[in-house]
């Protein structure tokens, strides 16, 4: 069933940007875009759809044109911004049972497939106002004579690509809008495609397209993978790689170590340097020991009393007893050991004065004579 | 009678000599010219505060007295420590102890005339700088109390060993 439809995009499109759309005239305006021209059955309708959704574009309206009228962006805009509201205020439940029934339905397929809250908000109205019924000469308000068969073929095709819309994301949902579009396109000419069925296909589409998305991910991130391992190492196997990354780890631990060695020796002279400071002036010595006496000072008023509480005055006693002898039990032996070594001394001194004496008398007197035989 | 252990402790034991004796007779000699003189002090408060004033009297003596009194009471505190101790309070900071040449302790009388004797070895020092030229390290006094003087204190040298 082939018939002119009008697609009414928002913001300002450059027409080269939809030339993909083959058969259909753009017109860009300041606030809207209008795209029209003829498509061929319900699916290639919703598969346009799918792709302007894939395209990040937002749907303010889509219409079927009774007659190939063209018509310009910026005229048609408040019309059909204005009409469809009170058309989508009330009259289809009053004044039509039947096209309130199919309603639903074609509102949440749209809905799911525009993806967007203005295009799920006004296609629906859209749709219900402005898209007259084929063959209906109804020139009032075209949902309150819309038939019930043309709108129940609108319906199925819409559902079946919204819940495949519904259950995907990005470029793989486009498509599998689309698939699903085309799979319910397959049987609109003769018969509708019951909801579930149409929902299965576009559930099969859109998994088959994700898996294949997915294995086209894994294989580039494995042949990087690869890459990297045997071309970026200049090695043939697997072992190479191997010890080539060994030796690169080890090359970044002994470049830790090294430094962290130069760290130490670094600390150690910038430690030294401190202390050696420290000791050298004397202001700051007198202020670290002001601050050493503070922080001293609150311990010992804390720790004395309940060292002498845990202590009875026996051990005191006796603590200070075995310190106070052995103080002058090393004073006394000191003393002891320097009066004896006086001692030897002054013999030895004694002695010395004594002893020139006996070799002055030694060498007065000739020696004795050796017998002939002792020689 | 000698014992040999005891004679065989003399002989592992060095002699004193005559600077550890000397400084030892020189803090007991002192130790009993402070006390007497402590002595007298208290025998004058003691006076004055009952009001005795034979007590008071007795204190003011002279030099001559006072060096007798202090002399007699030296020999005396000597004998009786070497009797009782082995050893007056000076011997025993310097370690020394006063045995008989066979090792064993003074009797009485011997301790006696070892202090009697005290007299004639300070007579010009002679006895006492006799020490420093003696084997054994004996003074006049040791050869007549036939005594010696010597190191007893646990780390006390022995003989031959390294001054």
């Amino acid at each position: 069933m082939t018939a002119e439809y009008e697609f009414r995009l928002a913001g300002h499109i450059e027409a080269a940007a939809l030339a993909d759309f083959d058969g259909m005239t753009v017109i860009p305006g300041t606030t809207e875009t209008v795209m029209h021209g003829t498509v061929t059955g319900q699916s290639a309708v919703f598969a346009i759809l799918a792709r302007i959704h894939a395209l990040g574009l937002t749907v303010l309206e889509l219409r079927r044109l009774p007659t190939p009228v063209v018509t310009t962006a910026d005229d048609q805009a408040p019309v059909a911004a204005s009409s469809p509201a009170p058309a989508a205020a009330g009259p289809p439940a009053a004044a039509d049972p039947p096209a309130a029934a199919d309603l639903p339905a074609a509102a949440d397929g749209v809905a799911a497939t525009g993806g967007s809250p203005a295009a799920a908000g006004d296609l629906p109205a859209s749709a219900n106002a402005g898209v007259p019924p084929a063959g209906t000469p109804s020139a009032g308000n075209g949902a309150t004579g819309t038939p019930s068969t043309g709108n129940g073929a609108t319906g199925a095709g819409a559902t079946g690509s919204g819940a495949a819309g519904a259950s995907a994301t990005g470029n793989g949902a486009a498509e599998a809008g689309a698939a699903g579009a085309g799979a319910a396109d397959a049987s609109a000419d003769g018969a509708q495609l019951p909801f579930s069925v149409a929902l299965a296909i576009g559930l099969v589409g859109t998994a088959t397209d994700g898996a294949l998305a997915g294995y086209r991910h894994g294989r580039k991130a494995a042949e990087s993978a690869l890459h990297a391992v045997t071309c970026g190492h200049r090695l043939p196997g697997g072992a190479g790689a191997a010890r080539t990354l060994r030796a690169s780890v080890d090359a970044v631990a002994d470049r830790g170590s090294a430094e962290f060695t130069a760290g130490k020796v670094r600390a150690s002279s910038a430690w030294s340097s401190a202390v050696t400071r420290l000791g050298d002036d004397p202001e700051l010595s007198r202020r670290v020991k002001r601050i050493a006496n503070q922080a001293i000072s609150p311990i010992m008023d804390i720790v004395v009393p309940v060292v002498l509480e845990n202590l009875d005055s026996q051990q005191i006693r006796q603590a200070l007893g075995v310190q106070t002898s052995g103080i002058m039990d090393e004073i006394t032996e000191t003393i002891r050991e320097r009066a004896a070594a006086a001692d030897d001394q002054v013999e030895r001194f004694a002695r010395r004065l004594i002893r020139p004496r006996r070799r002055r008398a030694a060498t007065v007197e000739p020696p004795p004579a050796l017998p002939q035989d002792a020689r | 009678m000698t014992n040999p252990a005891a004679e065989a402790l003399v002989t592992a034991k060095a002699q004193a000599g005559v600077v550890s004796r000397g400084a030892a007779f020189f803090l007991d000699a002192m130790g009993t010219a402070l006390l007497v003189v402590g002595a007298f002090w208290v025998i004058g408060i003691l006076g004055t505060v009952l009001q005795a004033s034979r007590l008071v009297a007795a204190t003011h003596v002279g030099s001559a007295t006072f060096s007798i009194i202090v002399t007699g009471t030296f020999l005396v505190y000597c004998a009786a420590c070497w009797r009782l101790l082995g050893r007056t309070a000076g011997q025993a900071l310097f370690g020394l102890r006063v045995v008989r040449t066979d090792g064993r302790a003074l009797k009485a009388p011997a301790c006696v005339l070892r202090a009697l004797c005290y007299l004639l070895s300070v007579i010009m020092l002679l006895g006492f700088v006799w020490i420093i030229f003696d084997s054994r390290r004996q003074g006049f006094h040791d050869k007549i109390a036939r005594s010696v003087v010597i190191y007893d204190w646990p780390q006390a040298r022995v003989p031959g060993s390294a001054p």
